[in-house]
Order: structure tokens, then sequence, then C-alpha cells
């Protein structure tokens, strides 16, 4: 045992020990972008299931259809005749409909400004009060007058009022139904859930005249679709990455497929083959909505209020018609209305690999955990190294910390610890967090015209940023930064970012694993004082996976899949329109990726490229010279 | 010693909270509704629940949401509307936040950290001015939190540090006022008083020096109680009725709020049977107050180490505790520059308050507003924060004394760093890890096997294993027995096997008890 105690204590004072922590931290990236790979396969991922006993999803017989296709048909005239008319008179011809259903009526107005643009609407919205209810507790059935490509959802609203008028010949329901009919499908429907909940800033979101009790689930209906359906898309992203409790999703997959013979598809994945190539696929592309946060349907609005909500889009050509569709709803709601408590049994964390395969949160987590600790050990790594004397065992610079250490330099076999000056690279971190505020402001306050040139200087601007800021700390401080400095440096803004990475990985994994991947160069980000290429060389690279350089590439592949990408023009109508989205997401839907990016992730880059730029060596040659 | 040369230190801490509360006016109310920042004791809503009761002559304690001192009701109600000139509140917690951190400043100045009247830190010359002490408590973010918070426990930490500096600066009368009051708005400061009364004792006027310790103490408890009873009478004669004693002090006493908060009290009393329940709130404050004893006897020398150390140990085990807790005892820890190297987990402790301060609220969020969560995400945080702080003021403890241990015994525990020959080349300059150093003409190592000298020079020191065995055998001879080995030698022989090379050696020593030199006693 002592034997055992002083060969650890030996292996402790041991400098190769200092060498293992890049390696260990490359070992975590690697890791951790495998395990996302591996996720796919059958071992790690499971079939889902219904987890709470009272939904008994398509239990139940279903009696929508019938006579009431003459009635769609007949609302669906009446929508038609309001198609081009004004918000309010699209509101007064509902309002008169709805009333003739015996609802009661609310209409909300509201005026979001974002990017120098205004949103402004009314929403209508027809409270059905439960036969057997309290008034406690409600499902919310949403139509979008249009849908969030801007189409006219015809059948939809028209869908919507049929159902209503169903609904209320049964006296089964034990929970109020709430149909909301927004003019659109990104502010209204926000505007209407923001006021539901009393989180609504009065001064430009009206209040709701009528309201119901506590939202237990919400579907909205986006479909626009003319003729017969083969099947439903599953629509099931919220704002900010958060994601409906599973157990919905699986109860309209049920219902879908059991009851209707009806297909049912996520992420856009028409035609998925259940083989590992279709199940990345649906995965990465769950995680890049995820990732980016933003409203995908009218459903999203509801979910950071913790209302569980999906949108059903009917999809491709087969023999389903709205009355399917209507049946699938109605069934859906039926569930819905079993509920004894809020949807809590199933995961809330998950990524949906294909409609009924699914990975939960204990296998993805350790993915996004391992790149957001690669950091955190580097940054202990800086931290030790900052400590050891001038670390010139590993690093090739001599003149450093104090004047007379010659002796030490020679030993790097026993380091003493060495006071470290923290002060300056402490301060150069938190300014450099601070300015993240700026670009923040800027790309939420500009005019929409504005936003791409904007932008575009700030790119070329943001490429002569960390020169300029390296030269400005050398001129102003009493000499240039040390390698000591250099280190901590490196180390606060690592731990920064490991620590706001893995905090992040708590709310939206898929961010922070794209953030943290895109961050990796980071970690292995040291000064060069005497390879000026390779020095270059390496910020080159960090350039390469800057925030700016990160958004002009996803900008440009988002163009190019869009078919926008063949000249300039396009390209910049769609940064532009990404620009434009990221403000109305900051503003309307409270994303908080623009804050993600200015604030975490770009000041971690600038360090980064401070680091590389350092030349703790040949500065103080060139002031001796 | 004057407002001259920290004006604008002050003046500036007043600017970013006052553009802080102009910028963003929706932050104080996000952070009153915070349970990091707000507690059922000193939450600032809560006090506007009471003051309304209050100014409409109902009991402010009969809604059961109030449960603070009778006496902040008068003050606030003085000030304009809190909800329609929302800047004369914040005004009066800036203020308070400058008063406490005048108080740190004046404490900082004086000295008191390192040289205390019955100890002088060998590093007393490291120690931050008050200067930088107060700009670190002002520009602290937890303060900063606090502040903006608006709860009522910013008038008990600035009621302490007055406390702290009347002592220091020979009032113990006034010191002594100043700890009554923070007692009386949030009891648990009354475990304060030993260190305090000796704080004090140390450093009276020489004038009046002429009293012994237990005569003092009488005075100063004295003092305490008059002045917390007069406090209670005027309470009593405000509310009409003893109702208040039950509904703050009983609070926390009894723990009947339970609503989540950054210690640990909360979610085993939620888990508990109600059988133990009294139980072990007799062991948790027990615990709290066992520290008080044992820490003012261990280091009488420095009173103010004491304070420290107990600050921070409330701040983790309190019954309410928030981040308004860990602001004072960050604020007080710098005083203790000086000890700072000989911390040796201080990255450990930062990193990992830094880190639960970010997951501690997107847990919250994940348990109460996602629902994704429950109540297990945010308390295993908790213990993350708690081990945090623990970590931070068991190493702080550690450096106090040994602090103080190497002023006992100045030799020992010096840690060689480098040497190097003097400038003018004629002495050799060592210098030690804990940046003291020493000259001399010549430097002789004994420094063992893993000799620091011998790797400075080049050629670290190893341990060669030689190819033989050794045994020894003591045995006690009386004079007659020894008489044929002394005859081969007086003092030592050796002697080697031809045949085996077997090695033998022996030594003779003549004991006191056996040569009669032995004296009487």
């Amino acid at each position: 045992m002592p034997r055992l105690l002083s060969t650890i204590l030996t292996l402790r004072r041991d400098p190769r020990l200092l060498k293992l922590p890049p390696y260990l931290s490359l070992l975590c990236i690697v890791v951790g972008v495998v395990w996302l790979l591996l996720l796919p396969l059958d071992d790690y991922s499971r079939r889902t299931y219904i987890s709470e006993n009272a939904l008994l999803p398509g239990q139940v017989h279903t009696y929508f259809g019938g006579s009431d296709q003459n009635v769609f048909r007949a609302y669906r005239h009446e929508v038609d005749a309001l198609k081009d008319k004004t918000n309010i008179e699209i509101n007064d011809g509902l309002e008169t409909i709805i009333k003739g259903i015996g609802l009661k009526v609310g209409r909300q107005n509201y005026t979001y400004h974002s990017a120098g643009n205004t949103y402004a609407g009314e929403n209508a919205y027809a409270i059905l009060h439960a036969p057997r209810g309290d008034a406690t507790e409600a499902i919310v059935l949403v139509t979008a007058w249009k849908n969030v490509k801007g189409e006219f959802n015809r059948n939809g609203v028209a869908l919507a009022l049929t159902l209503a008028r169903y609904f209320k010949r049964w006296s089964l329901w034990s929970k109020d139904i709430i149909l909301v009919i927004p003019p659109d499908s990104r502010a209204g429907i926000q505007a209407w859930v923001d006021a539901y909940h009393d989180a609504h800033d009065s001064s430009n979101v009206a209040s709701l005249p009528i309201k119901s009790g506590l939202l237990q689930g919400a579907v909205a209906v986006d479909y626009p679709h003319e003729g017969r359906f083969e099947g439903v898309h599953i629509v099931y992203d919220g704002v900010n990455g958060q994601l409906p409790n599973l157990d919905l999703i699986n109860s309209i997959n049920n219902i879908a497929n059991g009851q209707m013979g009806m297909h049912s598809f996520i992420q856009e994945r028409f035609g998925h083959s259940d083989k590992y190539n279709d199940r990345l696929k649906t995965m990465l592309r769950g995680m890049m909505n995820q990732g980016l946060g933003h409203a995908v349907g009218p459903h999203s609005s509801f979910i950071p209020y913790h209302v569980d909500a999906v949108t059903l889009q009917p999809v491709g050509n087969g023999w389903h018609d709205e009355m399917g569709l209507g049946r699938l709803v109605e069934g859906t709601f039926r569930s819905l209305n079993n509920l004894l408590e809020h949807l809590h049994q199933s995961f809330f964390f998950y990524l949906l690999i294909h409609k009924d395969r699914f990975v939960s949160i204990g296998t993805y987590l350790p993915s996004a955990m391992l790149v957001a600790v690669n950091f955190t050990i580097m940054a202990i790594l800086m931290w030790v190294k900052s400590g050891s004397g001038d670390g010139s065992s590993a690093v090739t610079g001599t003149e450093t910390v104090g004047g007379k250490k010659e002796v030490v330099t020679a030993t790097p076999s026993a380091p003493p610890t060495a006071e470290r000056e923290l002060y300056l690279p402490l301060g150069i971190v938190i300014a450099c967090h601070f300015l993240g505020a700026l670009p923040l402001f800027i790309f939420n306050h500009t005019p929409s015209h504005l936003l791409a040139p904007f932008f575009l200087v700030f790119s070329i601007f943001n490429v002569t940023l960390p020169p300029l800021i390296s030269n400005l700390v050398n001129l102003t401080a009493t000499r240039p930064l040390t390698l000591q400095q250099l280190y901590l440096l490196k180390s606060f803004s690592l731990l920064l970012l490991g620590m706001f990475l893995s905090s992040l990985a708590t709310l939206n994994f898929s961010l922070a694993f794209l953030v943290g991947l895109v961050s990796t160069p980071l970690s292995f980000a040291r000064p060069w004082p005497n390879h000026a290429v390779v020095r270059y060389a390496y910020a080159a690279l960090l350039h390469i996976v800057s925030p700016a350089a990160v958004v002009l590439a996803g900008t440009a592949a988002y163009a190019s899949t869009m078919g926008l990408g063949e000249n300039g023009s396009g390209l910049l109508d769609t940064l532009e329109y990404v620009l434009s989205e990221a403000a109305f997401g900051w503003d309307v839907w409270g994303l908080y990726i623009p804050l993600v990016v200015w604030c975490v992730w770009w000041p971690a880059w600038l360090v980064g490229s401070l680091v590389v730029l350092g030349q703790p060596g040949t500065k103080t040659k060139m002031k001796s010279a | 010693m004057g407002f001259q040369d920290t004006a604008g230190l002050y003046s500036a801490a007043a600017a970013l909270r006052l553009a802080l509360f102009t910028f963003f006016p929706a932050l104080p109310d996000l952070l009153t509704s915070r349970v990091e920042v707000s507690t059922p004791v000193t939450s600032f809503k809560r006090l506007q629940e009471g003051l309304f009761l209050y100014n409409h002559n109902v009991s402010p304690y009969d809604g059961g949401v109030y449960h603070q001192a009778p006496l902040l009701l008068p003050l606030f109600s003085l000030l304009p509307d809190a909800s329609t000139y929302p800047f004369f509140t914040y005004l009066l917690y800036i203020l308070v936040d400058i008063a406490s951190a005048h108080a740190l400043y004046k404490i900082a100045e004086s000295g008191e950290a390192a040289t205390s009247k019955l100890f002088t830190s060998a590093r007393k010359d490291r120690q931050w001015s008050g200067y930088v002490v107060a700009a670190i408590f002002l520009f602290n973010p937890f303060t900063i939190a606090t502040c903006l918070g608006r709860p009522t426990s910013v008038f008990t930490t600035c009621a302490i540090l007055h406390a702290i500096v009347k002592a220091i600066s020979g009032n113990p009368l006034t010191s002594m006022l100043a700890l009554s009051f923070a007692a009386y708005l949030s009891m648990y400061p009354i475990i304060l008083l030993p260190p305090l009364i000796l704080l004090a004792y140390d450093r009276q006027h020489p004038s009046n020096k002429t009293i012994s310790l237990l005569p003092f103490a009488g005075i100063t408890v004295l003092t305490v109680a008059t002045s917390l009873s007069t406090l209670f009478a005027i309470s009593y004669l405000l509310t009409g009725s003893w109702e208040f004693f039950s509904s703050t002090y009983g609070i926390q006493l009894t723990l009947t709020d339970l609503t989540p908060n950054v210690g640990l009290w909360w979610y085993f009393f939620i888990e508990m049977f109600d059988s133990f329940r009294s139980f072990f709130l007799g062991v948790f404050w027990l615990h709290l107050s066992s520290y008080m004893g044992g820490l003012s006897i261990r280091i009488r020398s420095q009173p103010l180490a004491t304070i420290t150390i107990l600050l921070s140990i409330f701040s983790i085990f309190k019954p309410y505790p928030s981040i308004a807790d860990i602001s004072l005892s960050l604020a007080v820890v710098p005083l203790f520059r000086h000890v700072f190297p000989l911390m040796r987990y201080t990255f450990f402790a930062a990193s990992t308050i830094l880190y639960s301060a970010f997951l501690g609220p997107a847990f919250y969020y994940l348990w109460i507003y996602a629902g994704s969560g429950n109540a297990n995400f945010f308390y295993a945080i908790t213990l993350v924060w708690s081990l945090g702080q623990s970590l931070l003021v068991s190493d702080l403890t550690f450096a106090v004394l040994r602090d103080e241990w190497e002023v006992e015994r100045p030799e020992m525990g010096k840690l060689l760093s480098f040497f190097t020959p003097t400038v003018d080349g004629d002495e050799i300059m060592a210098r030690f890890v804990d940046d003291t150093e020493a000259r001399g003409s010549v430097l002789i190592a004994a420094d063992g096997s893993s000799s620091m000298t011998l790797s400075l020079l080049g050629e670290p020191g190893t341990l060669y294993a030689l190819p033989a065995r050794f045994m020894g055998v003591t045995a006690v001879l009386s004079e007659d027995e020894m008489k044929p080995l002394r005859s081969i030698n007086p003092l030592f022989s050796q002697g080697a096997h031809p045949g085996t090379g077997y090695f033998m050696w022996f030594s003779v020593l003549s004991t006191a008890e056996t040569n009669g030199s032995l004296g009487p006693g």
C-alpha cells in the first residue's frame, strides 16, 4: 500500500501527466460524436410505448363523418367567401359562423415590432364549455388562417369549424374545447398563448376577454392541401427546442396507424425505410430543428408554457379525405379528454429516429456532455499549466514569468507553483463576454433591409477583430501577454464555455451539441510563438468555424436547398431572411439562440483567436530590439 | 479614511445599479420572484404584502405570508409606494449597499484580518486595500442581483458589517447595538455574538483597558439583551401583540414554510416523517450553532477569522439561505487575501460554485416551468452549490490555521521554490513557495532523497537500492556482561566472515541507567 501510494505521488509529479489531457479531451470529442452516430442502431434506441394508461388511444369509436361532410363543404364555401377579405372582416365572418354553432367568441388584437417590421392582427377564438366539466381544464384546436409557409389554410379552418359544430353535439367532454383561429401561424398564436397565461406585454398584446381552465393539450391542423391524402405529418418541435410529451405523439401515431389506417411521418422523412440511414437523417433533422429552436408550426408557441402540442399536416396522395383527418383529431381529443392529470408519465427529452423509435435522454445526453466536458478538461489543464512555472516542457517559449527563472526552466520535473497573474486575463474574458452584447443588440434592432449588409460588414470586421484586440492589449498593458496569461485566458474562457454548454445541454441538447462541436478547435488553440505559419493556419481554421462564418455557411446551404443560391442577390435575400427570422424569434417567440451565439459562442471564439495570435516569446524580442 | 478616495467607486456602483434598474425595468421583479434571491423570510414581495395589511390597520402577520421583522413596516411605509414610485426603494437599497461597502472598506483598512491584537501574520503585507475589497463586494454579481431583487437581508448584511467595524474601532456598545439590530431582523446573527465580543474586547481603547474579559462579556451581553428587549417592545407597540415572535423567529426555528431555496433544509424536511421533525430541527439548529464555540476557542487570536468562517457557514447551513448570504460571505473572504497562497482548492471551489450557479436556475426551470424535471434536479444542484461553498470555507479555515502555525514555528514548513546568486554575487538567495526568502553565503541542502535543491541543480536525486540486507538487534547488558565486548573495543567493532561475506557490526552505548550517572530526579 505505501508503495502504491508513493507510486501515485510520484505519478502526480510526473510531467508526462500534463501531456495526457489534450488526448483525453480529443477522446471525449471523438467518443461524443461516435456516440451520437450509434444512437440510430437498434441497441441504443427503444420502441415507443404509451406510458399514460388514461390515454387509451384508438379505443373509442369515432363518429365524425357521414352528414358532417356536407357541413364541411358548406363551411368551406363560407371560408372561401372570406378568403380575400381583411383580417377584421374575416373575424367578423368567423364570429357569425361560430356564434351560429352556439359558442362564446372572443377576439384579441396584437402588434409586434421586429427588425423594423410590424406584425399586427386580430385573433378570433371560441370556447366550448364542457357539459361535464367545471371549466378548470381545456384542450385547444388551432387552425391558423395561414400556415407557416403563408398558404391559405382553407380546409383546416373549414374542418375546425365542422369539428366545433360536431363536438358541440356531444355531452361526453370533461374538458373545455377552445378553437383558436389566428390570422397567421407565427405571431398571432404566440400573442394568444402569452395572453392566456397572462405573460403578455399589455402595451402590444391585448388581454383575452374570455378564458377557460388550464390547457392540457393542443392540436393544430395545417391543411391547405387539396384533394385526398396519404398520411399525416406530425410536427412536434417547440420554441427553443422544447418538445411535447412523447405520449401525445405516440397516441396520434397509434390512432392514425391503428385505427384510421393512415401513414404518419415525422421530420419530413416521407417514405422512411427504418434503416440506419433514414433514422440518422430523421434524428439529425430533428436536432437541427431543436438547435435552431424556431417555431415550425402554430403548436410551437404552446410548448414553452408546458402545454403539449403538435401540428398535423396531411401529406401525399392517398385515399384519405378530410373526414379521416377529422376522425384523427376527434380520436386524439377523446384521448386527451380521458386524462386525469397533465401528461407527465412519458419523456419530455427524446430524439425520435422513426415514428415509433426513440432515444431517451439518458442515452443521448452523454454525447453532448462529453463534448462540453472536453472544454472543462482543457480549462483545468491550462490552470495547472499556468501555475507550474512557465510550462516550458510543453511549449517552446523560454522568456517568461519572472526575470530570474533560468534555473527553473531547466527543471520541468518538479514544477513549483508560480503566482498567477489573474486580473488581466480575467478582465479580457469578461470584457469579451460583454462585447457580445453589441452584435446581439445590433442584429436585433436593425431594420430588416439593412440586416444583410450589416452582417457582411460585421463578418469582415470579425476577421480583423482578434489581431486588433491582441495589439490593443499589448499596447495598453505594461508588457505583452505572457505565456502564463495566455494559458489563464484560455482556461477562463473554456471554463465558461464548458459551464454554459453543460447547462444548455439540459435545456436544449442539440444546440449545446452543435455549438460544442464547432467550438472544439478552441480546445486545442494555443500560442505558437515561433511558428508563424502554424499560427496563421490555426487562426484561419478558427475563422472557418467562427460564428459569422457558420451563419454564412448555414445560409448558403439553406439557399441551395431552397434553390435560391444561384446568384449573389439570392444569397443576400436568404441572409436577410435568416437574420430577420432570428430577430423575429428573439422579439416574438423569446428565442435564446441569438443570446447563445453572441454571448457564449462568439466571446469564446474571440478569446480562442486571441490565444492563437498571442506571441509571448517574440514580442519581448521585438521590444528589446 | 474618508469618502474622498472611494467616492468614485461608490458612484460607479450606484450608477451601475441605477442603470440596471432603469434600462431593464422587468429585471427587479424577475429577480424578486426567484427562489435563489428571495426566501420566505426576506422576500420583497412578501414585504409588500405585509405592508399592505399594515397600512390598512390589519395585523401584517394575519395573511400567513409575511415573516419579517415588524420594524421594517414603518420604515417602508415612509417610502412612497414601491409599485408606483419604485425609484425611492431602489435608492434605499443602493444606499444600503454602499453603506455595507463602506463598512467593508474600513474593516479592510484597519488591517485586523492580518494583524489582530494577539496575532500578526507573516504575510500581512500582502493584503488587499479597502478599495479593492469594497470593489469586490460592490461588483460581485451576487451582490448586484441581491440589490435588484431587494430582499430585506441586505439590512442584516449592513448591520453585521457595521457591528464588525464598530468592534474594531473600539466602540463595543455601538457594535453590540448593530448586532442586536441584525439579530432582531434575522435572528441567526446572534450566533456571531461570542467572536464579536472577543473582537471588541481585543480592540478596546487603551484608556478603559482595565476590566478583564468576563465582566466585559457580561456588560456586552447585557447591552445586547437590553437593546433587543427595546426592539421587541417597540415591535409590540407597533403591532399590538406578541404574534410577531412566532411569525418571524418561529418560522425560522420550525421551518414551517417549505418554499424551495438554495439551502439544504427544505428538501430534507419535505421528506421527513412528522414524528421525527422536531428532533431533526433540533439537530440542524444545534449543528448550525455548534461551530460558534469551537471556532471562537480554536481561533481565539483572530476573532475576525472566526466571524468570516461563521458567515460562510451560515450561507450554507442556515434554514433559509439565499445568494444574499453568499454575497456577504464572499465579501469578507477577500479580507484574508494574505492567506490565499495557502489555499489549495480555490480553482475547484470557484468552478463548482460557478457551475452550480448556472445549472441551478436551469434545473429549477426544468422542474417548475418546463415540467420535465423534478425537485431532485434542483436539490442535487443545491447540494453541489453547498459543496462548493463548504470547500471554500474549509480551505479558508485550513489556510488561517496554517498561517498561525507558521508564525508559531517560523522555521517549519518552508518549501524551497528556487535559489539564485544575488546580484553582487556574494550571497545566495533562497526563495520559498510562500514568497519569503533567506540569504546566506553557503546553501547546505539536507532535504533528503527527493531533494528540491538537487533537482534545481539539474540532477534530481534518486534512491539506490543496495544489494544487501540488514538486521538490527539491541540488547541491554550489565557491566559484567559487557566486559568481553569492551575488551575488543570500547565503542564499536566490525568484521566480515571470509567465507560467506556476512558482515557484522556492533556499537556500545553507555546509558545513564547502567553507568550510575542517573540523577535522583
